[in-house]
């Protein structure tokens, strides 16, 4: 008998195409062609501020003071953030700790006391579920203005003014994480979870292993932009650190910046230390940041 | 007796049963949540209300209740009277309470239509680019928005610096005339009736919060099936007839939220005011947010701050439900 | 007029992929052509072509005696409806209806009128003043179809139409739409997957693959005569039946022996298509269509030369006919093209191990009446003037 490959019948492929000719616009050419020169203009005004402060952060003080100003560096140098880095009234690694430590807390707590309250709205059924969970978006409604003044005063009571906890603990809830968590926890079939009772699985058991591991596309985003906001808050450190060596970064960039007011070289300088890294941070894990944003509509 | 004897089992029974452990469970971990909730989101709100009608100042040692009363005195309506009091000899706080109240009436109503007239486009714009170039756009817009709200306003200063900035450099540099504005500090610069100062930090807040609708906006735009469009064009419209009569009206909840939002953040502003301007010059950017804080923790009047901060609560609670009547629309379809 | 033409049109993306290759076909004014073939076969571009919505590589594309390749689809007067109806969410269906005419400024007026004679034909006056969602599949197809109608167009393009509907509805649709396009007499493309809409549906049938137009044919003739492999296999259910069989001349007669079976050849059949001729001493793929295959007792044939001997797999009681899967020892016939035919009725996704096993399934559609149940060996017949022959190298059909 003749062997398997010679019992197969292989039909040819299609017949070979000839080669295509090339396109022929023409219809909609040049309404393309406006607007990507309409959108490449914006752009380039769009990043102009960051060009400028990364440009400016190159110069020595007396250019950076020439009237009228030059916008590519005529002289460049690395002056300014030797100054910096080597400024004994500006340790910066004290200050990035302090921001970091904030930042990375925030985000642990919210993430963990959103997705369970999350989950407890979503999955389970009491009968103050709904007003309550009204009333957690509610709370978002109220500018911080409001809540400023009197949550200065529960710190001083409990004495975590001029702390760094002072900033974490009362952030520990957030209501937009809460219904963000919600939302996606909604979308877990029942079915899992009920198997997992069956099973045996204590509720926490289910939480954390069934639960969880199918929220990492929004614990991801959430956390980065939880991470970005605390990073870089400003109003709320404003008020609650009063001490320079417990202060995070946006204020001492403040305060950098009008200790050498004339200064702006130096202060360009610092400014792209504060920002840039963030920033770098986030084209490099663009795609989550943007589809989870989309996701949740969040501000 | 037997009816104690039964309503304690009763109780007992709370946590029993089939569906106890779920019931623990949501005990154990609302009752926490709601204490830090009592403490901290329940608390300040009634304690903000309860201020206003104090003169209260942190410094001084009130009764054992929050601090009120004893040397922080109640005043009743008092502070809110004052507000109204629009003569020309009212005390100079009542009168900073006023201006802040326009400022931060101009502020807003100038940024969301000119957010919105600039971020839907925007989106409708890269969201027709090809699909390896949208990223590289949405990025470009998008990254003022995790920049750091002081870092915006350090370099908007500096850009706006009479001798040093770039503006004044490039209007030099066009016109050939040597250009020295102070764009931030002149109270005299005004551009039909508004303040260029304001204008200033408009732009700056502009610049930093365009990313965040046209995402936004983006992903609505991309919500609408390419069948759709597909079929509007083949039903006869040209793009523009498409884009009013498909496209807007299927984007019009998303507008709708994305205008109460803007709304209630540019009420919120303080960051750009407290670090661009201060309020300079002579108070024609004193946003009420930075006025609450000055009087807050500077002056230490607490109570005053307070009944401003209410005040400041209750306009955009009735700006947001004017905005949602006003172009209240079907949600899904 | 409103004929449409293809003439070598090619469609190539810009990553490469060649959707489609060198088309030409001429579809009669008024005429109901069906484009038919596996998803993938570039069906859906072509007709994108002729909307508008896509653009063509090279070729020309015309609607009566126009090239339109440069028009946008809104000055092509054609009318499309969407698999997914495409209708437009936050309109009111008299709205849906209306929009065409209203974006062309007609009157008020003229445009009620013509929505409601629209509505009336398609039986959904009382939905008019209802939004799409909160209609059924089968309401929000006929919307869809109303805004094609409506417009009056030079034709209609359908984009797979039935293929979200539950089966009763259909085959429902199916006369339907055909009812109302004969009656407006409007030249129709319409696209499907399903060879049975495509069979019961069209004037004519062109089959594509791959880009490339098969065969372009009446439904019966097509059916009759397949042009190569893939439309013998793709056209008819249940699927024709296809072997690999060597070709031998014995006492002056043609044999087709594959496993343990040998059909002849008549010599009238073989005197009707010489071609046949020119492989004798090699191999050939046989195809059998079902219904030619019959129980001995009913066939009322000379059973030499016709033998087909199986054992019963399957037996699929119709009613009106029996289908009988079989075994036959010869293994299947894999292309590229029916890999997916023979793995569905191999019921196994490792083409190896079925030709490994040196047998394959074959069908039979036989009279009920026959004995012929599971398990049991039933003496078979087939009638050899009814064989299709195919080149095995190419797929081209000799017979």
């Amino acid at each position: 008998m003749a062997t398997t490959t010679q019992n197969q019948v292989r039909v040819l492929a299609a017949p070979r195409p000839s080669v295509a000719r090339p396109a022929r616009g023409g219809r909609h050419r040049s309404g393309r062609v406006m607007l990507y020169v309409v959108l490449t203009i914006l752009g380039v005004i769009a990043a102009l501020p960051f060009v400028w402060m990364i440009l400016s952060s190159f110069k020595p003080e007396a250019e950076v003071r020439a009237i009228p100003p030059t916008f590519w560096p005529q002289e460049g140098t690395l002056e300014n953030y030797r100054k910096i880095l080597n400024d004994t009234e500006l340790p910066l690694a004290l200050f990035y700790r302090n921001s970091a430590f904030v930042a990375v807390m925030h985000v642990i707590s919210t993430l963990f006391t959103g997705s369970l309250l999350g989950y407890i709205f979503a999955k389970f059924e009491f009968r103050s579920r709904a007003p309550l969970f009204w009333f957690i978006l509610a709370t978002m409604m109220i500018p911080p203005q409001v809540t400023m003044l009197p949550g200065y005063l529960i710190l001083l009571q409990l004495n975590l003014l001029n702390n760094l906890w002072g900033l974490i603990v009362p952030s520990f809830i957030d209501a937009f994480a809460v219904f963000v968590m919600r939302q996606f926890i909604l979308s877990i079939p029942n079915d899992e979870i009920w198997s997992a009772r069956v099973d045996g699985a204590s509720e926490w058991r289910i939480y954390r292993s069934i639960v969880l591991p199918q929220l990492r596309a929004p614990l991801a985003t959430l956390g980065m932009l939880t991470f970005m906001f605390s990073w870089n808050a400003y109003l709320w450190p404003l008020i609650v650190l009063t001490e320079q060596n417990k202060r995070t970064l946006p204020i001492i960039l403040t305060w950098y910046s009008t200790h050498h007011s004339a200064q702006n070289n130096l202060i360009m300088a610092a400014s792209v230390l504060m920002v840039i890294p963030v920033l770098i941070i986030f084209a490099l894990s663009q795609k989550w940041i943007v589809r989870g944003l989309t996701l949740t509509g969040g501000r | 007796m037997a009816s104690e004897t039964i309503r304690l089992e009763r109780r007992r029974r709370l946590f029993d049963g089939r569906e106890g452990a779920q019931k623990r469970f949501v005990f154990a971990v609302m009752s926490p949540a709601l204490i830090f909730m009592a403490v901290f989101m329940v608390l300040p709100i009634v304690w903000a209300f309860a201020l206003s009608f104090f003169d209260f100042s942190p410094r001084r040692t009130g009764s054992p209740i929050l601090g009120l009363g004893a040397d922080n005195p109640f005043v009743g309506l008092e502070h809110y009277r004052q507000m109204t009091d629009f003569s020309s000899d009212a005390t100079l706080n009542v009168r900073q309470f006023h201006t802040a109240v326009k400022v931060t009436l101009l502020f807003a109503f100038l940024v969301v239509p000119l957010n919105l007239l600039i971020t839907l486009p925007l989106a409708a714009m890269i969201e027709s680019v090809r699909d390896r170039v949208r990223p590289l756009f949405r990025t470009i817009f998008f990254l003022p928005v995790l920049a750091s709200s002081v870092g915006v306003a350090i370099i908007w200063s500096f850009i706006l610096h009479p001798q040093n900035g770039l503006l004044n450099g490039l209007i030099t540099k066009i016109t050939g005339r040597t250009t020295i504005v102070a764009w931030l500090d002149n109270p005299d610069l005004v551009y039909f009736g508004i303040p260029v100062a304001l204008l200033m930090v408009i732009a700056a807040y502009l610049w930093q919060d365009i990313g965040y609708n046209m995402v936004i906006f983006i992903a609505a735009l991309q919500a609408i099936p390419r069948s759709v469009t597909d079929a509007a064009r083949v039903d006869g419209a040209s793009a523009w007839q498409i884009f009013r009569h498909i496209t807007l009206p299927l984007l019009r909840p998303t507008i709708l939220l994305a205008s109460i939002l803007t709304m209630i953040s540019a009420f919120q502003v303080f960051d750009l005011f407290q670090v661009m301007t201060e309020g300079r010059p002579d108070d024609q950017t004193l946003a009420m947010s930075l006025n609450i804080y000055r009087n807050a923790f500077r002056y230490q009047q607490m109570g005053w701050a307070a009944a401003m901060s209410v005040v400041l609560f209750l306009i955009v609670f009735v700006i947001s439900i004017a905005q949602a009547r006003l172009l209240r629309t079907r949600w899904e379809y | 007029m409103a004929t449409i033409t293809f003439e070598d049109v090619t469609k190539v993306y810009p990553d490469g992929t060649e959707a489609v290759s060198e088309l030409s076909l001429e579809i009669g004014d008024g005429e109901f052509m069906v484009l038919v073939g596996p998803s993938g076969c570039g069906k859906s571009t072509a007709l994108k072509m002729v909307a508008g919505l896509e653009g063509v590589s090279s070729g020309t594309v015309a609607i009566g005696d126009d090239v339109v390749n440069d028009l946008p689809p809104r000055d092509r007067d054609v009318a499309m409806v969407f698999q997914d109806y495409a209708l437009y969410p936050h309109m009111t269906v008299f709205e849906n209806l209306g929009f065409a005419l209203k974006i062309r400024k007609m009157p008020k007026d003229a445009i009620a009128e013509r929505v409601r004679r629209t509505a009336a034909i398609l039986g959904i006056r009382e939905l008019l003043e209802r939004r799409p969602k909160s209609l059924s599949g089968g309401q929000r197809q006929r919307v869809a179809m109303g805004r094609a109608i409506v417009r009056e167009p030079r034709a209609f393009l359908m984009d797979e139409p039935l293929s979200n509907l539950d089966a009763k509805l259909r085959v429902q649709m199916r006369a339907e739409i055909r009812r109302i396009q004969t009656e407006l007499g409007t030249t129709t493309i319409f696209v499907t997957h399903d060879q049975t809409e495509a069979m019961t549906m069209g004037d004519r049938v062109a089959v594509m693959r791959r880009g490339v137009l098969q065969q372009v044919e009446t439904p019966q003739a097509m059916y009759d005569r397949p042009t190569n492999l893939f439309v013998a296999g793709f056209i008819g259910s249940p699927a024709m039946n296809l072997v690999e069989a060597a070709l031998v001349r014995t006492d002056g007669r043609v044999f087709a022996r594959f496993g343990s079976t040998e059909l002849v050849m008549d010599d009238a059949f073989v005197e009707a298509h010489p071609e046949i001729k020119r492989y004798e001493g090699g191999r050939v793929v046989l195809g059998i269509r079902p219904e030619t295959i019959e129980h001995e007792r009913f066939a009322g044939l000379d059973p030499d030369g016709r033998r087909l001997n199986a054992t019963v797999d399957l037996r699929e009681s119709l009613g009106s006919e029996a289908l009988v899967h079989f075994r036959v020892d010869a293994p299947p016939v894999v292309t590229e093209d029916t890999v997916e035919l023979v793995k569905d009725r191999e019921d196994t996704d490792d083409i190896d191990e079925v030709i490994e096993e040196h047998a394959s399934v074959f069908v039979a559609k036989i009279d009920p009446r026959a004995d012929a149940r599971l398990g049991q060996t039933v003496p078979l017949v087939v009638d050899t003037s009814r064989l299709h022959v195919f080149d095995p190298k190419d797929g081209r059909a000799i017979v």
